[in-house]
This record gives structure tokens, sequence and C-alpha cells, in this order.
């Protein structure tokens, strides 16, 4: 990652809501040009990092750097599109009005682009957006965000709109203009299915902490499933994520120190088999939970 | 996982690094994004302006030519002109409802132009659509600011303009005073100053309020509290002129019909009486006027001004002279000036404090 160019640079960023903290001591590093997937359950704090990010949020405290330059609230820095969840649309304006909202209110407007992206839905251009389906408005809203043209792109769970069908053809388009472009894509869900195939980055957040952050492909490989005769610890050193045992056999969920260093198993009867990304995410999601419950109770 | 799978759908579609990206943004389209959000308001208030100012200049040339029949005079009751003047739906009715309908134009202002600029944004949540583009949010609040209210001033002012002829000819025509208090908020520059300020308060309602409908239920309050406000307070404003008069003297106003008694009034009730004095100037209280003039005990008829010509009391009378019309005009518009830099100040703080969440 540090041979990658950093499309966002977070240093102990956080948000506090009256006595509530949304976000604390988030500090991560995301890669440019690559589609990021934000996971956390509800409340996690996933959309309001993201408006820290656009910049329509200030943090509490902490630093945010978005293609090296500091995010600061309304100004001109780096390009930054936010989606919101509910996808706001002007009511009473078609779907072309909002393409020229779009070309009036930025400095750059990629208008081929902007209708591609709606032709490709079979959006219609002359209807109101009041009068446009859930998944047309979607389509919209992410037309607008792609013509601008943004260096980084956040979208705050674009899919929850969209039927399966739209949800694939979507995520496949995402992943294709983010190919073509030098676009970062930030993409949050809660629904930990919906990431298959989409994501090639992670951050996890719980309770507003960064639970895990990296290559997706380089995660899944330093997490192992072991299995074997019971015992206390697993075969092989690492950081035991889940353990299981039954009367005769454990199991345990281990994330390894190094993926580039295979995992020798030397203990007879022990088997290794990999983890997938859903598995992945709420093993790390259950093991902050019980992390955090355990403070709570020693405190 | 394969990190980037490409959909066949996606490989089918033209390379979108051919795309023709532009600059744009810029004024010309904050221009037409202002437009597009507020065309039917603005069209709303052309129409309605030209209909009223059209009104209100045949009304003016109409009044005009039958006080010019009257040979420039009022005319003289029963006359035909005077019938025609003052039938149930002639032209003095008509000049008096206008004339309130643009007394409460800055009321309509605020609430179809001023609140929704940032209640309805709001209340749509598309604040977040509209701040999260490469226009900063100061930006674009001030760019709509500035255009809705340059279009808010020049409406204004030609309405002005229109309803201050009016208000003259309907002066001349019945001998109200211009510093009445029907009359006098509707001259001078004052409904054009009334205006921007409740647009620039609707606004400022709108961004602390956040909904449409309570705003504007706050700015109807608002208003009609200031407007009961100046007309309790306007005679007042800058120190009336004085006089002491007897009761068979011409008013100080005689040769003034466009200025305005303030407060000059006898009064005469059981067991009090204000506002009479003696030659050297002493209050008269109700024990002086009944030695004075025993029979008040049971008044009936002249009793009362015979007895004060009889003693030669005197009233004290405070008025404002006509000249003082356009200093009174100043001061109430500079209020309400001062009233829309507030109010404007205080949007430009709630936008900067305004925090948005995508969630």
């Amino acid at each position: 990652m540090n041979e990658q160019a950093v499309a966002v640079e977070a240093g102990d960023v956080s948000k506090r809501y009256g006595k509530v903290w949304a976000l604390r001591e988030c500090s991560f590093q995301l890669p440019a040009n690559r589609i990021i997937a934000l996971v956390g359950a509800n409340g996690a704090g996933k959309s309001t990092l993201m408006s820290i990010i656009s910049g329509i949020l200030p943090a509490t405290s902490g630093s945010l750097l978005v293609n090296g330059q500091a995010v600061v609230k309304g100004g001109g820095g780096s390009r930054v599109a936010i989606l919101a969840q509910d996808k706001p649309l002007y009511r009473d304006f078609t779907v072309a009005d909002m393409l020229r909202f779009g070309r009036s209110t930025n400095r750059v407007w990629d208008q081929r682009r902007a209708l591609s992206w709606l032709e490709r839905f079979d959006v219609p251009l002359d209807r109101r957006c009041g009068k446009l389906s859930g998944g047309q408005k979607a389509q919209v809203a992410l037309a607008v965000a792609l013509g601008s043209r943004p260096t980084v792109l956040l979208l705050d769970e674009p899919l929850a709109n969209l039927d399966p069908v739209a949800r694939t053809e979507v995520t496949a388009e995402l992943l294709a203009e983010t190919a073509d472009s030098d676009m970062t894509v930030m993409l949050s869900t809660h629904i930990v299915a919906e990431l298959s195939g989409v994501g090639d980055h992670l951050l996890l957040l719980d309770a507003g902490r960064p639970v895990l952050t990296g290559d997706v492909e380089q995660l899944l490989a330093r997490h192992l499933r072991f299995t074997g005769p019971r015992a206390d610890r697993p075969p092989v050193p690492g950081t035991i994520l889940q353990a299981q045992h039954a009367a005769r056999q454990s199991t345990f969920v281990v994330q390894l120190a190094d993926a580039a260093v295979a995992p020798a198993i030397v203990a007879p009867g022990w088997t290794a088999q990999p983890v997938s990304l859903d598995e992945l995410i709420v093993t790390h999601l259950k093991a902050s939970h019980r992390a955090r419950k355990d403070l709570e109770a020693a405190a | 996982m394969s990190a980037l799978t490409h959909h066949p759908l996606a490989a089918n579609r033209p390379d979108s690094r051919e795309s023709n990206t532009g600059r744009a943004g810029g004024v010309a389209g904050m221009v037409w994004l202002t437009w597009r959000q507020h065309r039917w308001a603005v069209l709303g208030s052309l129409v309605l302006t030209a209909i009223f100012v059209g009104w209100m200049l045949y009304l003016s040339i109409d009044m005009t030519n039958l006080y010019h029949q009257c040979h420039d005079t009022q005319c003289p009751p029963f006359s035909a002109q005077h019938a025609r003047l003052f039938a149930a739906d002639g032209p003095i009715l008509q000049a008096e409802i206008l004339t309130l309908v643009v007394q409460y134009t800055p009321l309509l202002i605020g609430l179809f132009i001023g609140v929704p600029v940032l209640a309805r944004e709001h209340e749509q949540r598309t604040l977040l659509l509209a701040w999260s583009q490469d226009v900063s949010p100061v930006r674009w609040l001030w760019t709509k600011l500035a255009l809705l209210g340059l279009f808010v001033a020049i409406l204004t002012a030609v309405l002005s303009a229109a309803t201050d002829h009016l208000a003259h000819v309907y002066s001349n025509i019945t001998g109200a005073s211009l510093f009445g208090n029907r009359i006098f908020p509707v001259t001078g520059m004052l409904p054009l100053a009334g205006s921007v300020c409740w647009f620039a308060v609707g606004v400022a309602l709108g961004a602390a309020i956040r909904r449409t409908l309570p705003a504007m239920f706050a700015i109807i309050a608002a208003f009609i509290g200031t407007i009961l406000g100046i007309q309790w307070r306007y005679p007042t404003l800058i120190e009336p002129q004085f006089t002491y008069l007897r009761p068979d003297q011409p008013s100080p106003l005689a040769a003034d019909r466009n200025g305005l008694i303030v407060n000059g009034l006898i009064e005469i009730r059981p067991d009090a009486a204000s506002n009479l004095y003696d030659a050297p100037g002493h209050e008269v209280t109700y024990t002086d006027l009944v030695r004075m003039c025993p029979e008040l005990k049971n008044p009936s008829g002249t009793m009362i001004p015979d007895c004060v010509t009889r003693n030669h009391l005197l009233t004290y009378v405070t008025y404002q002279p006509s000249s003082r019309i356009p200093e009174f005009h100043l001061i109430i518009a500079s209020g309400y000036l001062a009233l829309a830099a507030v109010a404007l100040a205080a949007v430009w703080l709630i936008v900067r404090r305004t925090n948005l969440s995508a969630g």
C-alpha cells in the first residue's frame, strides 16, 4: 500500500454529536483508484465518516487528507462527490434538469458520461424526478455524481433501493467506471452479501472505530479456519478471532501475522480452510463486540 | 475475489475517456439553477406586479381626470364626479384595496420567495445534493440571495413608484394626509425597503426553522407584529413639534394637510380632564374646570366648548409637519434595511454552522 497513491488518509478522526461519539480515533489509509467497501452495522459511523470525507460535515478532531489535500468544509479542495442514502433529487426537476444542475454547479462536467449512465438503465430524460421509481432515482443520483468526474466518489448504501438484477448491473458498471478512470469509489453497506465481487479494499467499522482495513485478497489470505482435535490453541501463531470447541474437536479462525508466509501445519489431524469475505467480516465484528464488552465489564 | 470483474453490459458501452469533459458551473449556472428552482414564484410575482401596477396606473389616470373635472379641488358632495369616485366599487375603494395589498406585499414576498430558499431544501434534503457539488455553500447562498434579492428590489421599486403616485392622487382627491397610517406605509421607498427586509427575514426563518409551513407562520406573526409596532411608534420617531392652541384657532396643519396630528385631543370625563391649559401654561384639572364652569357637573350641548372658549383655555397640540415625511421614510427604511442585514448575517451564520450528514 505504501507504493500506491493514497486517496484518503485519516489521522485520529473523531466525531461527536452531543455526548455521543459517532467516530473515535479513526486512522487509516485508503488507496487511490480502487473500490473501497466501507462495512459496518447500522450506527457504526459509516455515513458520518463519508460525510466528513466529503467535507459537508466537520470532524470534531483529527486530520483528514483527500488526495493529499486537507478536507475543508465547503472548500474547493479535492473533488469529492457523495451520494446520500436517500438519494435526494429536486422533485420538480426533470432528469435532464438534474444533469443541467450537475453542469451548473460543478467546475468539471462530463455530460456524455452522465447520459451514458442513464441510457444504460433506460431512465427517461423528460420525466420529473418526483415521478421516478426508487431505482431510477438512484440511477439519476449516480449519473449526477459520475458526471461531475470526482476523484473520490462516496456512495452511502448505493444499492439499497435496487432490485437484485439492477444491483448486479450497477455494481458491474461502477467497477467498469472505476477501471476506466482515475476515480476512487467508496461504497458503504451493512449487508455483507452485497459486497461479493464489488470492493477490492475493505474498511470495517464497528462502534465508530476501524476494526479492519486492507486489500480484500490480502485480508482473505491472512485469515484461515483451522479444524482439528480439541485444543486450547490453534496449530499456528496468530490472532485468534473465533474459537469453538466441541467434545473432540476445536475450530479456530485465525488472523495470521503475515499472509506471505504460508502456514505450515505440523500438528497432526488439523486442516486449514480459507474463510469467505462474509465470514471474515462477521468474525471480526463479533470479536470486536466481545472485546468491547470485556472492556466495559472491566471498567 | 476478483476485484475488477467487468460485466458484459459495461464492455459494450463507449469508453468514457472519450467523453466531452469540460469546464462548467460559474455564475451562469447559478443563474439557471436559481431560475429553475424559483421560476413559478418569480413568474407569479412578475404577473401579479404587472397587474397591480397596470391597475394602479389606470386608477391614477381615471382619478386624476375626475380631479381635473373638479378644477383640481376635492369634488363637492352630490356632484357626478364625487358619486363616481366614491361609488361602492369606485376608484377610491379600489385604490384603498390596492394600497392595502401593497402594504402586505413584503409579507407575500417573504412567504413565497424568502422562506422556501432554505426551508424547502432542508425539507427535501436537497441541501446535501446542492452543497456537495463544486459550488461552496456560502457561494451557493450569496449567489441565490443576490439574484432573488435583486429581482425583489427591481420588482418592488416599480411597485413603490406606482403606489406612491396613486397615494398622492388619492390624497389630493380625498384630503387624506400622506402622513396618515393608511397611506404613509405604502409611499416613498417603504414598499421596496420592506420587501427586501421581509425577503431576508423569510430566508433567515426558513434557515433557522428548516420547515416551510412553520417558517411561514413565524414570518406572518413577525410581520404583523412589526406593522403594528410601526403604526404605534412611527408618529413619534422624531420628537413632534408642538403648540398651544385656543379651540377656536385653526389647526397648525390647516395649511399643511399632509401633516400628522400626534396628540391634541381635549378629554373631559366625569371627574377627569386632560390636555387643557390656562394662559400661563398651567394644566387645568377637572376641579379647576368645574370651578370655572359649575354647569359642567351636568354637561350637555355646547357647554364644554363654550366653557373652554369663555375661559381662554388652551390645548396642547403635538404634530409632525409633512416636510418631515422623507425623513420618516428614511428612518423606517433604514430600520428595514438594518433588520435585513441582521437577517442575512443570521443566515450566513446558520449556513456556516449547518452540518449535514449523508445518513
